[in-house]
């Protein structure tokens, strides 16, 4: 099942252009690829990039009904909106939309309550690895060696695996893309759509302006992701892990184009030492391995 | 009504007791009651009769009881609600703003530390204007103390909720469903705090009079909403907003309390036509204002168990009168000070502190006393912090010392 | 007792509406512009797909697409994906 572009081009237009994201915005990829695929969305922002690149109130760039509430408050609200949306009987779709730093951090305790109810709701997060609003500060997404403003001497730990806890609770569709395979992205929220639950898509989205890259690359700093096995693409459905058609080639090392092809077209990684390198690398397959017992 | 068939023929099937319990049930939507229940099970009966669509709600002690009643309720099919069993206090408070802008009518409950960690979210349903109604069983916040003091809520009086203390569980009741009328008012729109001491009225039984469910009905409509989170006139609710924005939001909900100081005798004034109990008043007067040597001000029991001070005083012939403030946002400044100029002495007493200061309700008072030029004899005292109790005699006490004093 | 002459105020709600150009005419941030180039392009959409601004504009399938200059912010992500016809691109960048 792979979408055609004829069929995309026929969604609505719902991130208007004219807004405050920077030049080569990942994230905008991300919102209009994701939210373009799902019917009569109603979708909840906590504080991250998104509820900036949305512009100065009165004006607003998003073309769909949005409640910006606070960092810690995306799913409990969500859950509020499903729920009353279900009392008025009403035939909407309530997503959250959330950065890593509302999902893997400051967020993790009301997706998860959330998520243990199996609310109605889809819960994006489009991952660049920071807190990219407030400029740039480490996450518990940072992968190690990545320089952010509060490590100036690159990330000493190792990323979060949200994606592994996500899964820990169960619930009915977990599924990572990345903004360089948009129609893999577009397939699997379509996907998304068709189950009841609550759903969580991990969306790999490069950010020029803090990652220090080169705005016209950013798709392909998505593609590359999952060429050097840094952001491994799969679904799961009813705790069994599938690697996606696009990236399950990358599961063998010997496949994978060398990370350094990834980290060298980012200023964020340019102090990166052998040792890092190597413990990174570390890192990425040992990410692989506790998937691969997931399958 | 539709869901009282579902538990009737529930009943049906497990035999006479319960048919009984039906019986009851059906004759309470019916006519007025009278019943003995604690100040929890007073606002919930207020929340059921006020058919909320969409509660959340995180336990805390003493509120607990509150939320038991209600999830019962609820999986009895008696309300017609979606009640989410949340994970904190924050998010019972992300859910019901989420819930409120998504259409429906809300509900929570809170106390002491629940409020503080909700307390973002205070702010934003307070900020944003979300006409949620939280009734904040009052409690002592931390070293850990389950009793009651008013330091909970008054952190809160800045937040852009109406307050309202409550003196007795028949006043929780009343004031409760009197709550969603004020806070779904499209000249209000805000949310609505009904504060009720911890134990002394959430765990104490006393009689409370049941309105029925149709007459209830008739003072509270169904929710109607400002504004909706609707793919067909889609918005963005609280987008980044530049200062002058913010200004004109703030502005708007200066004047909203305006409003609601005008409006919510109105409303008080309404109820008590049509159910026949609670008064149109902000401020209850106990006592004979023209003879009184002194009057004392307090909030929720505090200003009942001022009321029985009056009557023990009058036996030792000292003449006081009881100021008891039942809202205090908005500040009823107007018909304080037109009391207040009638008597000779004040005695404020508050139960909790601004730290660095004084109680926050002598606080402000004095400042209604400057700016008015009120002369008064002012006296303050705060009492019952973390449970202390606080007895009619003690009351006494402090007014005899004043007297003493001159 | 109440002051019945009072007007009563309707509030003020933070609600924003969908509004094109949101951000002002954000073509002003480029320094370089992508320029189209017809009959090099096949026609396969990538640069509407990964367009983050939605200012490469197509009116309908089948037809070519063309660029929104008002508020194109010059990222040069259209041309990047652009495969082009026998790999001569039907995007380049040009200084404004």
């Amino acid at each position: 099942m792979n979408v055609k572009i004829p069929e995309m081009m026929d969604r609505p237009e719902v991130l208007l252009r004219g807004n405050f994201a920077c030049a080569g915005c990942g994230l905008s990829i991300a919102y209009k690829t994701s939210i373009s695929a799902l019917n009569r969305p109603i979708v909840v922002i906590p504080a991250c990039c998104s509820s900036v690149i949305q512009s100065l109130h009165p004006n607003v760039a998003y073309n769909v009904p949005t409640l910006n509430i606070a960092f810690a408050a995306h799913a409990s609200a969500a859950s509020g909106i499903a729920r009353a949306k279900k009392m008025r009987g009403e035939d909407t779709t309530t997503v959250v939309w959330s950065g890593d730093g509302g999902t893997y951090d400051i967020g993790l305790s009301t997706w998860s309550g959330a998520a243990e109810r199996n609310e109605n709701i889809i819960h994006f997060c489009y991952d660049n690895n920071f807190y990219s609003n407030t400029g740039a500060q480490r996450s518990g997404a940072t992968p190690r060696g990545a320089v952010t403003t509060t490590t100036p001497r690159g990330k000493r730990e190792k990323r979060k695996s949200i994606a592994r806890i996500m899964a820990a609770h169960d619930i009915p569709y977990i599924a990572t893309a990345s903004i360089g395979y948009l129609r893999d992205l577009y397939t699997k929220v379509k996907k998304a759509s068709m189950i009841e639950g609550y759903r969580f898509i991990l969306i790999d989205a490069p950010c020029p302006t803090g990652w220090n890259s080169d705005p016209a690359i950013t798709p392909e700093l998505g593609e590359l992701s999952v060429k050097t096995g840094y952001f491994p693409l799969f679904e799961i459905e009813e705790g069994k892990l599938t690697f996606s058609k696009r990236g399950i080639r990358y599961k063998d090392p010997i496949n994978r184009l060398s990370i350094e092809k990834y980290l060298e077209k980012q200023g964020r990684f340019k102090s990166m030492t052998s040792e890092q390198t190597k413990l990174l690398t570390d890192d990425l397959q040992y990410e692989w391995d506790m998937l691969s017992k997931l399958e | 009504m539709c869901s009282c068939l579902s538990r009737k023929e529930e009943a049906e099937s497990l035999g006479n007791d319960s048919r009984v319990e039906v019986k009851e049930m059906v004759q309470s939507l019916e006519k007025p009651q009278t019943k003995l229940m604690t100040g929890a099970e007073a606002v919930a009966t207020a929340a059921k009769l006020s058919r909320p669509q969409v509660i959340a709600a995180y336990p805390i002690t003493p509120q607990t009881k509150i939320v038991e009643t209600l999830s019962g309720m609820v999986a009895r099919g008696e309300m017609d609600t979606e009640y989410i069993n949340v994970e904190s206090e924050h998010s019972a408070m992300g859910a019901v703003i989420g819930a409120s802008l998504a259409g429906t009518r809300t509900f929570t409950a809170t106390s002491s530390h629940g409020l503080l960690y909700m307390g973002e979210l205070v702010w934003w349903a307070g900020m944003t204007r979300i006409p949620v109604v939280m009734p904040v069983v009052n409690r002592s916040l931390n070293p850990w103390n389950i009793w009651p003091d008013h330091q909970d809520a008054m952190a809160f009086r800045d937040a852009g909720w109406i307050q309202f203390y409550a003196k007795n569980n028949q006043e929780v009741l009343d004031l409760t469903i009197c709550a969603f009328k004020i806070a779904e008012h499209h000249k209000i729109w805000m949310p609505v705090m009904v504060c009720l001491d911890g134990f002394i009225l959430s765990h104490t039984s006393a009689q409370v009079e049941i309105p029925s469910q149709a007459i209830v009905d008739a003072f509270l409509p169904p929710f109607e909403p400002l504004a909706m989170l609707d793919p067909d006139n889609p918005f963005a609710h609280g987008s980044l907003t530049d200062s002058e924005g913010i200004w004109e939001q703030r502005m708007s909900l200066i004047d909203g309390f305006n409003n609601a100081r005008v409006l919510i005798p109105q409303i008080l004034k309404e109820y008590t036509d049509k159910i026949g109990r609670l008064g149109d008043y902000l401020i209850e007067v106990t006592g004979n204002i023209e003879e009184a040597e002194c009057a004392i001000m307090a909030l929720g029991t505090l200003g009942e168990e001022a009321e029985q001070t009056v009557e023990f005083l009058s036996e030792k012939n000292i003449k006081t009168v009881v100021f008891r403030l039942r809202v205090f946002r908005p500040f009823p400044r107007k018909e304080l000070i037109s009391l207040i100029k009638r008597v000779p002495r004040l005695l404020v007493i508050d139960r909790a502190v601004s730290f660095g200061n004084a109680g926050q309700l002598a606080i402000e008072i004095q400042a209604e006393l400057f700016a008015h030029k009120v002369d008064v004899l002012f006296y303050q005292k705060i009492m019952g912090l973390g449970g202390m109790d606080v007895t009619y005699a003690d009351i006494a006490v402090e007014v005899e010392n004043i007297l003493k004093e001159e | 007792m109440m002051n019945e002459d009072i007007e009563l105020k309707d509030p003020v709600l933070p609600l924003g509406r969908p509004t094109l150009g949101s951000a002002g005419e954000t073509g002003d941030w480029r320094t370089y512009r992508p320029k189209f180039i017809e009959e090099n392009c096949i026609k396969c959409y990538k640069c509407w797909l990964s367009c983050p601004e939605g200012t490469i504009r197509v009116d309908a399938h089948g037809e070519y697409p063309y660029i929104d200059y008002i508020y194109c912010k010059g990222c040069g992500i259209c041309v990047h994906v652009c495969p082009g016809r026998k790999k001569q691109k039907a995007l380049e960048m040009i200084p404004e």
